[in-house]
């Protein structure tokens, strides 16, 4: 028994929960209790109300913008090399960052689903309504998921003055932010943006790659002429890479370097190798035949 | 000071019981914090990414889907359609016949072509023998491969699947489940982003199909359940998914992957062993081994849930089916936890061994027999005179009056 006694809980934890378990102390618990209740219920309210507003609100305006953007476009086809003639209405709420925020959300979902000179009437539209601003101050965000938003209007909206910027963010620690840099710089100049793979430090993901490689296939192939150098790098993720694009756009003259891979002592490297090899052999007989 | 046997036991049920609830509440509210995050992480993570890119990747990781199938012969045939409409690159859809005694087969055969193939099988993992294996002959079908083999339940039929699989990532479904057009891609995403971790398994949300519109093996419309019981179900999927697991893979000691639908790792789970034949939990099992594989090999690795609907289930709406659905599943919690007792408050195991396993076995194991005696005691207190009814009705008030204010927000 002793033992127990010793094992059993405190005097002061008993009285602790004796006074947390009388009648007097849980009247005054579930009053507090049922106040907290009605806070959080007229704060739900509160927030709720709240929404439906704004929603109203962008619902207002994505209608209004909507409207007049197709029938710009629809007069801007008519008459080319005009500018956009913007409603006072318009002009008036564009003047807010709200608005002008929604009206970027617009016109990127608008990008990405036109083509031909309709497109190209967007880009107008976009650098009209000087929304690059927004777009700049994405980018200058400390929240990593503004940021990628901003570089995605930089390539959307082929803002090629900021390649700068993003050729900064390709080696950002942020894997978001790098991947998305990685894809704005392809996205606007094709091969010649894979200059950025000799700076990139960190690790260049799976996902990162088939991603550049499916962009790269929306441009005309060039010469790899950077490819000894991209094979000889200290980031194995840029090698492994490097051999990618080998194995999907095969120079014969790389042969050897190629070969070379097999010996090197990162596994991933040497898997990689070997299947260039045998995409460049096939290539190389193709073109024999 | 003496205390009696009496105020002893006594104390041990309030005590004991009143702790436990304060942990238990404690761990929901937790777990809440690190779902919200989670949820929030995975919305801006995902805003701008293209899935689609994957499908006709030549890098994109090979794929074996492995949909094992007993007694299946009514809808077998609708199944593999809806599964063959996937639009992958590199993909073989494997179908495991577990010795139906129905006519699959001969179905399957003559639905698709098949003709049986000579095909060596590496014997990786062992299973009951494969009485034969069947290609189809028509172009169209190409990537099904039907295997035929004795019963030896669904643990057996996933690792005959897994000695044949040729893909780098396999894909466990239940047949009769609904995948979205898109599921593959977002379920095999985390396996290319190498952010420092080996992604070793992946799953995501199931949801319930019942009197769901299905068209030609792709679900058009999404209803409520008009049953009750599935009405209720597809609420607790929709919490246990959205708040449970997506809580614990952001602390990375996720210890289930839904047997419906998740995808494994495949050269790990061969180091494993495969499947357990031994347990009815097998797709707990399988998670809780190849994590205990990587502790032990001391290798980085990451257990990925993906908050989105992937795959459309029908659930059970007869009590007697549910009664035994239940069953089973807890029968392979226990048989898991008993399993690997090793991980029990084992640092070694760093999260897994101290916090994973820990909330697993009192919390979700033992929830049903503490629950029952917490109940049982208050009822023999009650019939003892023991209960102070004043103080039970205030402290009842003030539990639901804080029930109803810390609800989940109505939207």
């Amino acid at each position: 028994m002793e033992l127990f006694n010793d094992i059993a809980p405190s005097i002061a934890c008993n009285n602790l929960l004796n006074i947390a378990v009388s009648v007097g102390f849980l009247k005054n618990a579930v009053i507090v209790a049922l106040i907290s209740c009605l806070i959080v219920l007229l704060v739900i309210l509160a927030f709720v109300l709240i929404r439906r507003i704004k929603r109203r609100i962008r619902h207002r305006f994505q209608q209004l913008f909507r409207r007049w953007l197709a029938d710009a476009i629809v007069q801007l086809a008519l008459n080319p090399n005009q500018a956009f003639v913007i409603s006072p209405q318009l002009t008036k709420l564009l003047q807010k960052r709200y608005h002008r925020l929604l009206a970027l959300d617009e016109l990127l979902i608008c990008k990405k689903y036109l083509k031909g000179y309709a497109m190209t009437m967007v880009v107008q539209l976009y650098e009209q309504l000087e929304l690059r601003k927004e777009t700049d101050q994405k980018l200058k965000s400390s929240i990593w998921s503004r940021v990628v938003r901003g570089i995605q209007e930089i390539y959307v909206f082929d803002q090629y003055d900021a390649m700068d910027q993003l050729f900064a963010f390709a080696d950002d620690d942020n894997p978001y932010i790098r991947s998305e840099a990685h894809f704005g710089v392809v996205n606007l100049q094709g091969f010649e943006a894979l200059r950025f793979l000799k700076q990139v430090r960190n690790s260049l993901s799976d996902w990162d790659q088939i991603n550049l490689l499916h962009q790269l296939t929306l441009f005309e192939a060039r010469p790899l002429v950077e490819m000894p150098e991209w094979l000889a790098l200290e980031n194995k993720s840029v090698v492994v890479f490097a051999l990618k694009l080998l194995e999907a756009y095969p120079e014969q003259q790389y042969y050897e370097l190629v070969k070379a891979c097999l010996d090197n002592e990162d596994l991933m490297v040497q898997k990689q190798a070997s299947r260039c090899l045998d995409k460049m052999d096939t290539w190389i007989k193709q073109q024999k035949d | 000071m003496h205390i009696s046997w009496e105020t002893i036991f006594s104390n041990f049920f309030e005590y004991g019981l009143f702790f436990y609830s304060v942990t238990l509440l404690s761990c929901y509210i937790g777990l809440s914090f690190f779902s919200m995050r989670e949820l929030n992480f995975y919305e801006r993570k995902t805003r701008a990414s293209d899935f689609k890119v994957l499908a006709p990747s030549q890098q994109a990781p090979s794929i074996s889907i492995l949909a094992p199938a007993f007694n299946e012969s009514a809808t077998i045939i609708e199944n593999i359609k809806s599964l063959l409409t996937i639009y992958y690159n590199d993909l073989q859809i494997i179908v495991i016949n577990d010795g139906s005694k129905d006519n699959s087969i001969e179905k399957m055969v003559a639905a698709y072509d098949l003709v049986k193939t000579e095909m060596e099988i590496p014997g990786l993992i062992q299973t009951k023998p494969v009485k034969a294996i069947y290609k189809s002959t028509n172009a169209a079908y190409q990537r099904l491969l039907v295997v035929d083999k004795e019963n030896g339940g669904k643990a057996d039929s996933l690792n005959a699947g897994i000695n044949i699989a040729s893909g780098e990532i396999i894909v466990c479904v239940d047949v009769d489940c609904i995948l979205e057009q898109d599921a593959l891609f977002k379920i095999v995403k985390p396996f290319l982003e190498n952010a420092g971790k080996r992604v070793i398994a992946t799953g995501g949300v199931v949801r319930i199909a019942n009197s769901c519109v299905v068209e030609h093996g792709k679900l058009v419309k999404v209803n409520l359940p008009k049953s009750f019981l599935a009405k209720m179900q597809a609420l607790e999927y929709i919490r246990s998914f959205l708040l449970g697991r997506m809580a614990w893979s952001r602390l990375n000691g996720l210890l289930l992957i839904s047997g419906a639908f998740g995808a494994f790792d495949k050269s790990i789970v061969i180091a494993c062993g495969g499947y357990n034949t031994n347990t009815v939990g097998e797709d707990m099992e399988l998670v809780v081994r190849m994590r205990r594989y990587m502790h032990e090999q001391g290798l980085p690795y990451a257990v990925i849930y993906i908050p989105e609907p992937l795959c459309w289930t029908e659930a059970p709406v007869t009590v007697k089916v549910l009664q035994r659905q239940r069953n089973r599943w807890t029968r392979g919690t226990i048989e898991t936890l008993r399993d690997h007792r090793k991980l029990f408050f084992n640092p070694k195991f760093g999260l897994l061994g101290m916090l994973s396993y820990p909330y697993w076995f009192f919390f979700e194991m033992m929830a049903a027999p503490i629950e029952f005696f917490g109940i049982l005691f208050f009822v023999i207190m009650g019939i003892l005179g023991e209960i102070n009814w004043p103080v039970f009705g205030w402290f009842f008030a003030f539990i639901w009056s804080c029930a109803f204010s810390f609800q989940p927000l109505p939207f």
